[in-house]
């Protein structure tokens, strides 16, 4: 069950890192939980069927640690997944674009927040910017979260604590920054605190995300 | 910590090191200064080695003055012309600085600046400025102090000097990744549309770009993207860590230096390679980077 089936393929990307590419997102946290363990000291960075295996500096041996590392892992019987952590996001729903994410939907506004709240959410990915994580939906669909689209024009400045949907993800916004995905809320929960370097940031790679109606002001 | 100098003048310059390795796993881009070798040259001249977190001034653009209060050495290495109470005096050397005298480096390309003594706050490790999000460092203004505590003995470090190491010349280096795009991309001469420390824009005449993106993927400076708009992005040290354009391949890491050389509307040619020559490259270049220092002292 918690073997990985497939060997993944490695190529190199540039000449620093590997690029290992999974069949799947399951697969690929498997994947990146293995080779975090078994290639301690180095960077490993998930995207949704990749893992990247990184280095400061380019190193002939980096393939081979690679290669042999995905080997024991497929040979081992059991890979042991990190505990997994839960966290509850109160948000005030009140974004610019509640009305025009409940049209996409085909869901009232009330139906909308209601979806987003019942929705189990997993951070399949970090990235974008500091403490930002791709929620993807983790278990039943509560709505149809794919068929909302990235804005066609980003903009400029979205405010931080937005919280947002979109292409069948949803993300909180850590801080001000460009932004195209939908804005459906607002939360006062600081994800990224660049002061606590143990622990900068709130969320991580499989941490499971439930949403409350309600601001934490 | 005392006052070592003030910023009289400054045009795009900002605090820099190494970069904040190790936290790109949670979306922290690793910074840094962007032309390395510089860099690590002004480190090493003042300091013998690079530390984690050892701050340098990253001129970019435009004139730095500093108007010292405390004795101080100071390293300047870059494209840059330096004068000391407005005496020329040579770059990639180590120099001593008077109190009250005034520091103008007036920079063609990327220059920096070390200075003894001179300590900076460090957020997750680093006092690297993040343009991008704004994380850690500081964007350089009129009135900024470098502090510190001031080195007693400057004589052992002052006069240390380095042969300049030039950059590599001809088409940047850049390691396909799984070829697809490759023999269109290379054969093509590309233009800077715009540059910053996060990536340069690049457009080529007659290039319509591939259609549709990809899965988010985990990205690195030097990474080279295209985009369905016909434009090609090589991402810089503050660019975003995750993307979903298509990948073109990802500069040499011994040719990543010069991406902070190039200029607006300059024309770029781009040279396919494998990892194991681009990895010799940068061997290559780390041999000539530490046989290049020579301290006056130690020349019989």
């Amino acid at each position: 069950m918690s073997r990985i089936e497939v060997t993944p393929g490695v190529e190199p990307f540039g000449d620093r890192a590997v690029l290992v590419t999974c069949a799947g997102m399951t697969e690929r946290i498997r994947v990146a939980a293995e080779l975090r363990e078994r290639l301690p000291g180095l960077l490993v960075r998930s995207g949704m069927r990749t893992v990247l295996v990184e280095q400061p500096e380019p190193d002939p041996a980096l393939p081979e640690r690679v290669t042999s590392a995905l080997a024991a892992a497929k040979a081992a019987t059991r890979v042991e997944l990190g505990r997994t952590s839960s966290i509850v996001i109160p948000v005030a729903y009140e974004g610019q674009d509640l009305v025009e994410v409940s049209a996409l939907l085909g869901l009232t506004v009330v139906d909308l927040v209601a979806a987003h709240v019942a929705q189990t959410w997993r951070v399949a990915m970090m990235g974008f910017a500091p403490g930002f994580g791709y929620l993807v939906p983790d278990g039943p669909q509560q709505a149809e979260w794919s068929a909302v689209p990235r804005r066609a024009t980003p903009r400029a400045a979205v405010p931080a604590g937005s919280v947002a949907v979109s292409a069948g993800m949803s993300a909180v916004y850590p801080a001000a920054m460009p932004g195209g995905w939908h804005l459906i809320g607002r939360t006062d929960v600081r994800l990224f605190d660049p002061g606590n370097p143990g622990r900068p940031t709130l969320l991580d790679e499989g941490v499971v995300v439930r949403f409350v109606d309600g601001s934490s002001s | 910590m005392t006052v070592l100098a003030t910023v009289v003048e400054v045009g795009v310059a900002t605090v820099q090191d190494s970069g904040r390795g190790g936290y790109q796993r949670i979306g922290v881009p690793v910074a840094g200064a962007w032309h390395r070798l510089r860099y690590e040259s002004a480190c090493r001249l003042l300091h013998d080695t690079v530390d984690a977190g050892m701050p340098a001034v990253e001129l970019l653009a435009g004139s730095l003055q500093l108007r010292f209060s405390a004795d101080a050495a100071v390293a300047a290495v870059g494209s840059a012309t330096l004068t000391i109470d407005n005496r020329p005096v040579a770059t990639g050397t180590v120099v001593h600085v008077h109190p009250g005298e005034l520091l103008a480096l007036e920079a063609e390309g990327p220059t920096y600046l070390t200075v003894s003594g001179w300590s900076e706050a460090h957020t997750l490790g680093s006092c690297s400025t993040d343009t991008f999000s704004g994380l850690g460092g500081r964007v350089l203004a009129v009135g900024d102090e470098l502090r510190g505590e001031p080195v007693e003995d400057l004589a052992d470090r002052v006069g240390t000097f380095q042969r300049s190491v030039p950059d590599a010349l001809g088409p940047i280096r850049v390691v396909a990744f799984r070829q697809s795009m490759a023999s269109d991309f290379f054969t093509r001469r590309w233009i800077v549309q715009r540059r910053s420390r996060s990536g340069i824009r690049l457009r080529s005449a007659g290039w319509a770009g591939p259609a549709g993106s990809v899965d988010s993927m985990p990205v690195l400076p030097g990474t080279v993207q295209v985009t369905p708009d016909g434009e090609a992005i090589v991402l810089g040290p503050d660019g975003g860590l995750t993307g979903g354009y298509p990948v073109v391949g990802v500069v040499a890491s011994a040719d990543l230096d010069r991406l902070s050389l190039v200029r607006d509307d300059e024309s770029l040619a781009f040279a396919l390679t494998d990892a194991p020559t681009a990895r010799a490259a940068w061997a290559t270049r780390q041999r000539r980077l530490l046989k290049s220092f020579a301290n006056p002292r130690d020349i019989a």
